[in-house]
This record gives structure tokens, sequence and C-alpha cells, in this order.
């Protein structure tokens, strides 16, 4: 625990992923500062108007200061999204949002108040060391920097899981499926008109469907707290969370949590770049193919791609992992889908496809021995 | 770059120690507050109300009655001249602005309720001119989390008590 307690204050590494999700998290914060607009539009100001706010009515800002930070929001997200000067513009655009979210609790939500919370711990990452406009790239070692407060922002992901999951676990309502099965029986008639088969509404709006899904949502919410952070579950705990964020996003509105949470989820990757490799023979379109979809997709730069027929050992493509071992086929696909976000849904599928492949050729050796 | 986002190991650690621990405090007393803000409550209630509004007035007898109104309502100011007030003027909050028709109780009923209460203190407070309503009321029709609806009644701060 103590070594582990030293790494974390110590530890430097690559900021190329910190980088990349501090552009990202800089998009959110644009998005988010330009719904901040609306309320400018209107004709009555919040604090004109019935308000609750957590500060002092004297500190609440008024239609002048509210513009002014509104705009200032703005401009410190196009400073975070293009690199320059985006520390400082992160801690400033958090600073202004927290403050604002004090001056009125109407307009709180917990997506909002997430993002400036990555925003504030992003600010203390090195995250303007890659996806800088208008400079060259840097060298892997320019890039090196303290993650100590990347680390921190794991935590708060694993914080909010806990809080929603445990304040769950602990109310009936939640725990029996109540809340779920309202939530579908509401659904139900609206899902029917829309041509949904009534039967197949009648089957998810049962008591013991929205039971299992209540405990169902809870064991996400308390094994993502915990999943993440163990080497052994982390890749099947992001799957897991990514397809439960998704299926929130389709289900429910929650503004920009969904994408928020999976920027964050970039994080939990190794920071080191580059330690597993592609390898796919030129003479293959299979191969070329998958090159060409590894270098368009790579966006966390896990893979060195390399042309070699010999390497590949007569196969079209071969990853070879961080500890050397190679995997073709649908392994090897699985193996790329687990490394590349826009096709890691697909990694849990192909890896259950790969294992029953597998284990039908093991049967048939069996056989035929 | 300000030395201040690139703290030492020390300061590192004290930084990290103060924002856990008040990430922490904020989850743990989530229940001390009606709506839970700052703590990750997501999704915690599926509840419905609906908000049917009136208004407390003087009645010949020296007694009060309760008017109901659909948001807006005239009223007499003090030189006799009827003047025309509406909930939404002040009110623009979505939820609590929508009148008598459910609407969901984002955060929940508690939340919704403490803020409806605000809400009835806040316009009481800013009926300048309306010199006939003594109380705004609301009575609220709940349906948490599916289960069978009840009524619970809401009143603002008295006018001129």
């Amino acid at each position: 625990m103590t070594s582990l307690f030293r790494r974390w204050q110590t530890e430097e590494d690559d900021a190329y992923v910190v980088s990349l999700v501090r552009t990202i998290s800089g998009v959110l914060l644009l998005l988010s500062g330009l719904r901040e607009l609306g309320p400018l539009r209107s004709d009555a100001h919040f604090a004109d108007v019935f308000h609750i706010p957590l500060l002092p009515e004297a500190l609440v800002a008024g239609r002048a200061v509210f513009t002014v930070l509104t705009l200032a929001q703005l401009a410190l997200a196009v400073l975070v999204v293009v690199g320059r000067w985006a520390r400082p513009a992160l801690l400033g655009t958090a600073i202004i949002g927290l403050y604002l979210l004090l001056c009125d609790r109407l307009a709180y939500h917990n997506n909002r108040y997430a993002l400036l919370l990555f925003a504030l711990l992003l600010a203390f990452t090195p995250c303007d060391r890659a996806f800088v406009v208008g400079r060259a790239a840097t060298s892997a070692k320019a890039r090196r920097g303290p993650l100590w407060a990347a680390r921190l922002a794991q935590m708060q992901m694993g914080i909010i899981y806990v809080a929603s999951g445990g304040s769950k676990l602990l109310d009936a309502d939640w725990r029996e499926g109540r809340v779920i099965g309202d939530r579908l029986v509401r659904a139900t008639s609206m899902a029917i008109a829309k041509g949904v088969p009534a039967e197949l509404m009648e089957v998810l709006a049962q008591p013991a469907l929205a039971s299992a899904l209540a405990k169902l949502a809870i064991l996400t919410e308390l094994f993502l707290a915990a999943g993440l952070f163990l080497p052994r579950t982390r890749a099947f705990a992001l799957w897991w969370g990514v397809m439960f964020h998704l299926t929130i996003e389709v289900t429910s509105q929650v503004e920009l949590f969904t994408w928020l949470s999976l920027a964050i989820y970039a994080l939990f990757a190794v920071p080191a770049l580059r330690e597993r490799a592609v390898v796919y023979d030129p003479d293959s379109r299979r191969g070329t193919f998958v090159a060409r979809v590894v270098r368009r997709l790579d966006w966390l730069a896990r893979f060195d791609i390399r042309a070699d027929a010999g390497a590949a050992g007569g196969r079209a493509f071969v990853i070879v992992e961080r500890d050397g071992t190679r995997a073709a086929g649908i392994l090897g696909a699985a193996r790329m889908a687990r490394a590349l976000p826009l096709l890691f849904p697909l990694f849990l599928p192909l890896r259950v496809l790969a294992r029953a492949f597998s284990s039908r050729a093991d049967d048939a050796r069996t056989a035929a021995c | 770059m300000p030395r201040v986002l690139d703290p030492g190991i020390r300061a590192r650690t004290w930084f990290a120690a103060a924002y856990v621990a008040i990430q922490a405090s904020l989850v743990l007393t989530a229940a001390s507050r009606p709506d839970g803000v700052f703590s990750f409550q997501m999704f915690n209630e599926s509840s419905r109300m609906t908000i049917a509004l009136g208004r407390r007035v003087r009645t010949a007898g020296g007694g009060t009655t309760l008017v109901s109104t659909d948001g807006a309502w005239e009223a007499m100011d003090a030189s006799g001249a009827a003047r025309r007030f509406r909930w939404s003027d002040r009110v623009r909050d979505p939820i609590l602005s929508t009148l008598g028709r459910p609407v969901h109780a984002s955060y929940g009923v508690a939340a919704q309720l403490f803020r409806l209460q605000k809400a009835l203190d806040d316009v009481a407070d800013h009926l300048q001119g309306d010199v006939e309503t003594r109380a705004l009321v609301a009575d609220v029709r709940i349906w948490k989390n599916g289960r069978e609806s009840y009524e619970t009644r809401l009143e603002s701060r008295a006018r001129y008590p």
C-alpha cells in the first residue's frame, strides 16, 4: 500500500492520453458554455427572478457579471480545446463554473458539476503536452509529466459510482425495482404508440424484471467503482461501463455525462504509447485494410504498425501484445478492438467468439485423437 | 505556467487529501440537503407531481378562503386599481412553473417540495401591489415511484400577518 502511495505521488509518464482527454473535455466545456448562452437571451436574469443561492445573496452574479463570466468560460473552453494556456484555462473555467453553480441550485445538475470537477483536476495534469494547435508534435520525453492528478480524476470517477450505486443500494424503492419499474411502465404506452410490440413491453414491465434490472444497475455501479482500478478486471469493467453509459444515453437525458464518462475512461489506459504492434502482410488485401483501420482509429496511440509479411507468419495480420504474445484471426481482432476506442464495444463479443471457436477447435482435436 | 498547477509532492498530497475529504463529506451528507446537490445521486426517483396553485384571500367575515388560480390572477393594489400577477413572472424553473399537469419530479419529491416551498415564499415576498393575497398555497399531488398518489399542501409565509 505504501509503495502504491509513493508511486501515486511520484509517477511520471507520457501525457499523450491525458492531453487527448483535455481536448475532449474542452469540447464538452464549450458545448456546456454554449448552453449557458440560452439564459443570456432570456428577458429575465436568473438572479432577478426566483432562484436559490448557496452563497449569500450579495455574492450572486448579476446580469452583467454573469454575461462576462459566461463569455469568459466560452473563451477559456476554446483555449482548452486548442491546448494554448490550457491548464490555467481549465482551472479558470472550473472556478467560474463552480461559482455559478453556487449562485443558483436550481441550475445544479450532477453532470455539469462532474464536468467542472474533472476540469479542475485536469488543470493539475500535464495535459498541454500534446494536441496543441500550431505546435509540432513533441517527443515522448518532452511529453512526460506527473500524473498524480490524472489518478485523482480516476478516483473521482470511482466516487461518482460509489455515491450513485450506494445511494440506490440504501434506497428500498431502488433495490426492489420500484424506480426502474415505474420508468418502464410509463415508457410502455409511449413505446407501444411508437410501434414496439405490446407483448415485448409487457415482459419488460414485469415487476420481477424491473427488480432484476435494478439490482443489476446497482451492482454495475458498485462493480465499476472497484473493477476499473484492478488490473485483472479493468478491461471488462471498461467494456461493461461503456455499455452501461451508452444504454443510459439512449434511454435517458443526461446532457454530456455519457461522453464525459467515456472520455475519463481513457485515463484508465496505460499512459505509455505504442507498446503493442500490428504486424501485417502488405500483399494481403485484408492485412492492408486492417492496417488502414488501425491507423485511423488508434486515437490512444496503442499500436506500432509494421508491414512485414515474414513476421506476420502467413497471416493477413497479427497483433503483438506488450508481453510479446501474438494473436491472429478472431482473437487478433478482439485484441485490436480492445485498444481502439471506436471498436471497443466489439471487444468482448469478439473475445467470446474467439474463445468459442478455440474450444470448438480443441474439441475437434480431442475427438481426432 | 502558474506554479500552483505544478505543486510539489507534499502539496499534491495535501491537495488530494483535501479533495477526497471534501468529496466524501459531500456524498456522506447528501441526506442533509433535500435536493442532494453535490452528491451524485443519479436517477434517484421516478416520481411525478402535479402542482395546483391557490391564493389565500380575506373574506368579508374577517377570515380567509382559498381561491384557486391557473397561475395568473388579478388583485387590487392599495389605490383600488386592478393589477395582474403571474406565477411565471418570477418562477421560470420548468418543473415549478408547470401548473395543473403531472411533471417528472427531477431529483426526487423532497427536492421539488423544498424548491416549491422556497418558490412560494419568494413569490409571496414579491407581490408588490397585491393587497388581497394573504398567502400562496400549493396543493401538490405526488406519485412517488409509481405508488398510489397522495396530496400534500405547502403554504408561503403569511403576507400582512
